[in-house]
């Protein structure tokens, strides 16, 4: 399968303590204004980071060659619902439309880590991870990037709730990489994830997790888990 | 491996059908209008392209949208359905948001979800299908239409659908009101007096295939997608474009290098949103790829016929492009009269059309969180 799994970071926890956790581990300024979904993301790329130490060069000079694709299935709703709760007192608010934008975690992780490779936002069903790996592998076998964190997000909110799923903020991520630097061609069926089961009442990071456990040894190199 | 574009398929706020498109584009129509779909919170109907005719039965546009326009291209495409394999890469800002909104009014649960657009169809096309789904706002279609480029270079199908959809919604209208990011009346790209964009809906499809499949069916290719590039500006602001252009033009010379295009492109069709930050970037970037010679390329911007169509936006463009290809002629930047100055010296098409052969074309977008896309199509008959 392609890449190389260098390393994962799987968060599930609390939303409050997410915030805890972003509080201490995320120095931004401007991130206060940030959606849960977005923070829950800067600690995951944060931790990662930490865990692999620089990926993006000496100076940063190979910040184009590193991508992030990532995916959710009920992403930014908790920011549809204030949204959309604004529409129906015919209040519409800017910065809770803008956070309902699918793209807002992405964006920003690309704003704070001036990442200037591919950013990705994958959206789907309880696959939607498993999807985002596909994709980030596509980025690796066509050379689109030597480097990519991927996965995906659970945030919970009334939605979610409704739909039955876990209370908790979620984040699987994988940092994959690229063997040998060449475009490949010829690929087969096998070389990229496929997922094809059911929901079954999970997250989409709670099935990402199960795909990655059932493929860890089909990926270019042993996965090495962080704390 | 080369990729062609044998299928197209379009709604737009011209109707539904690529032929409708074409007339409007090519006949110097606009189809933005005040908003009659629904009321706005402040009763002040804003210009939005939109469709006038859906059938009161769809619940979802966006979902409506996609089907008409991949029914209409896969039957331009005339493939041997059923496929044994198919690479879909379906594109949208907001989805199924409609549907959504009904569901928590109701307290009821939605059908379709919000990200299952044309989920039924794909069967029906192929016994071994994957779809991935690309929100990155507007350059969702960019990135699906890169995407779909790969997996069929890669060899993992010889057969793909770009399948791009966004609805006129209360959301997203209301939202970009919120934003105070839209024109009084229509957008004007790259004019001295723009004053922000214009929102439109619709859907966009190109049916991909690898010219070896192509011509061992005897299908006739509109015109080779030859390449793709797509940046992240990875600068400090979500709402506003790197001012020095360098992640657009990080995408442009991506998809020219990845095109085995060193030349300049016969034409760009640009983002050209109409916004004062957007338009200036575009054209920053521009000059950095291809300096001083930039002059001698048509700009054009089809956003004033069609609005802005966000998550469809790149892929309507692009069949717009082939269209321009095919026609030899470059459609005019409809409301734009007074080009700015401020921009520099650059051949935008305005007043009217320009009869020209074009043998390469550059589509470009860029996106909410600085993301780019460029996209570079070639004619391929003579």
């Amino acid at each position: 399968m392609i890449g190389q799994l260098v390393d994962t970071v799987h968060i599930v926890d609390a939303p409050e303590n997410i915030d805890t956790a972003y509080a201490a581990e995320v120095d931004w300024s401007q991130g206060y204004k940030l959606n849960p979904d977005s923070r829950l993301a800067l600690v995951g790329v944060g931790r990662i980071l930490k865990a692999v130490g620089n990926i993006f060069g000496a100076g940063g000079a190979e910040r184009d060659r590193v991508a992030l694709v990532l995916g959710s299935d009920f992403g930014s709703l908790c920011s549809y619902e204030s949204f959309f709760n604004g529409l129906t007192r015919k209040v519409a608010q800017p910065l809770p439309y803008t956070h309902a934008l699918p793209s807002t975690p992405t964006a920003a992780l690309s704003i704070f880590h001036e990442l200037h490779g591919p950013t990705l936002t994958v959206s789907g069903e309880a696959e939607v991870g498993v999807s985002a790996v596909r994709v980030a592998q596509m980025l690796l076998a066509a050379g689109r990037c030597d480097k990519v964190i991927v996965g995906c997000w659970h945030a919970p909110s009334a939605t979610t709730a409704k739909a039955g799923l876990a209370d908790t903020a979620q984040l699987l991520l994988l940092l994959l990489e690229q063997s040998n630097g060449e475009r490949r061609s010829a690929l087969q069926p096998g070389d990229l994830a496929m997922w094809s089961g059911g929901r079954d009442g999970r997250t989409c990071v709670e099935v990402l997790n199960e795909w990655v456990a059932g493929h860890r040894q089909q990926f270019e190199a042993p996965i090495r888990m962080a704390s | 491996m080369r990729v062609v574009v044998t299928g197209m398929g379009a709604v737009t706020g011209f109707g539904y059908g690529v032929q409708a498109l074409s007339d409007g584009v090519f006949g110097r129509k606009s189809s933005v209008r005040k908003n009659t779909l629904f009321a706005e919170s402040n009763g002040e109907p804003s210009p939005v392209a939109f469709l006038e005719n859906v059938p009161p039965e769809v619940v979802s546009r966006a979902d409506h949208f996609i089907r008409t326009a991949v029914k209409e291209a896969v039957d331009q495409a005339n493939l041997p359905l059923p496929l044994p394999a198919l690479e879909v890469c379906v594109a949208s800002l907001h989805g199924n948001v409609d549907v959504w909104c009904q569901a928590r009014v109701g307290g009821r649960k939605g059908s379709p979800d919000l990200w299952e657009l044309g989920a039924d169809l794909w069967p029906q096309l192929a016994e071994r299908f994957n779809v991935t789904t690309i929100s990155t706002a507007c350059t969702a279609s960019g990135l699906a239409t890169g995407r779909c480029l790969d997996y069929l270079r890669s060899g993992v199908a010889s057969v793909g659908i770009v399948a791009a959809t966004e609805g006129m919604t209360p959301f997203l209208l209301e939202g970009f009101k919120s934003l105070r990011s839209l024109a009084v009346g229509n957008c004007r790209p790259f004019d001295a007096n723009r004053d922000g964009l214009v929102l439109g809906e619709g859907a966009g499809v190109l049916v991909l295939e690898t010219l070896e499949h192509a011509e061992a069916r005897g299908a006739v290719p509109l015109a080779e997608l030859a390449g793709y590039g797509f940046s992240s500006d990875g600068t400090a602001n979500f709402t506003s474009p790197d001012p020095a252009g360098r992640g657009a033009s990080r995408a442009l010379t991506e998809a020219m290098r990845d095109a085995g295009l060193s030349g300049l492109p016969d034409s760009i069709n640009t983002h050209g949103t109409g916004t004062k930050l957007n338009d200036r970037m575009e054209c920053v970037a521009l000059r950095r790829v291809f300096g001083d010679d930039v002059g001698n390329v048509p700009i054009t911007s089809c956003k004033p016929a069609i609005g802005h169509t966000f998550g469809a936006a790149g892929a309507l463009e692009l069949v717009c492009s082939v269209l321009s290809m095919q026609r030899n002629e470059v459609p005019a930047i409809l409301t734009l009269e007074e080009p700015d100055p401020q921009l520099g010296k650059l051949d935008f098409v305005y007043g009217r059309s320009r009869l020209q052969r074009q043998d390469t074309i550059i589509s470009m977008n860029s996106a909410f969180g600085g993301t780019n896309s460029a996209v570079v199509l070639r004619r391929l008959s003579p």
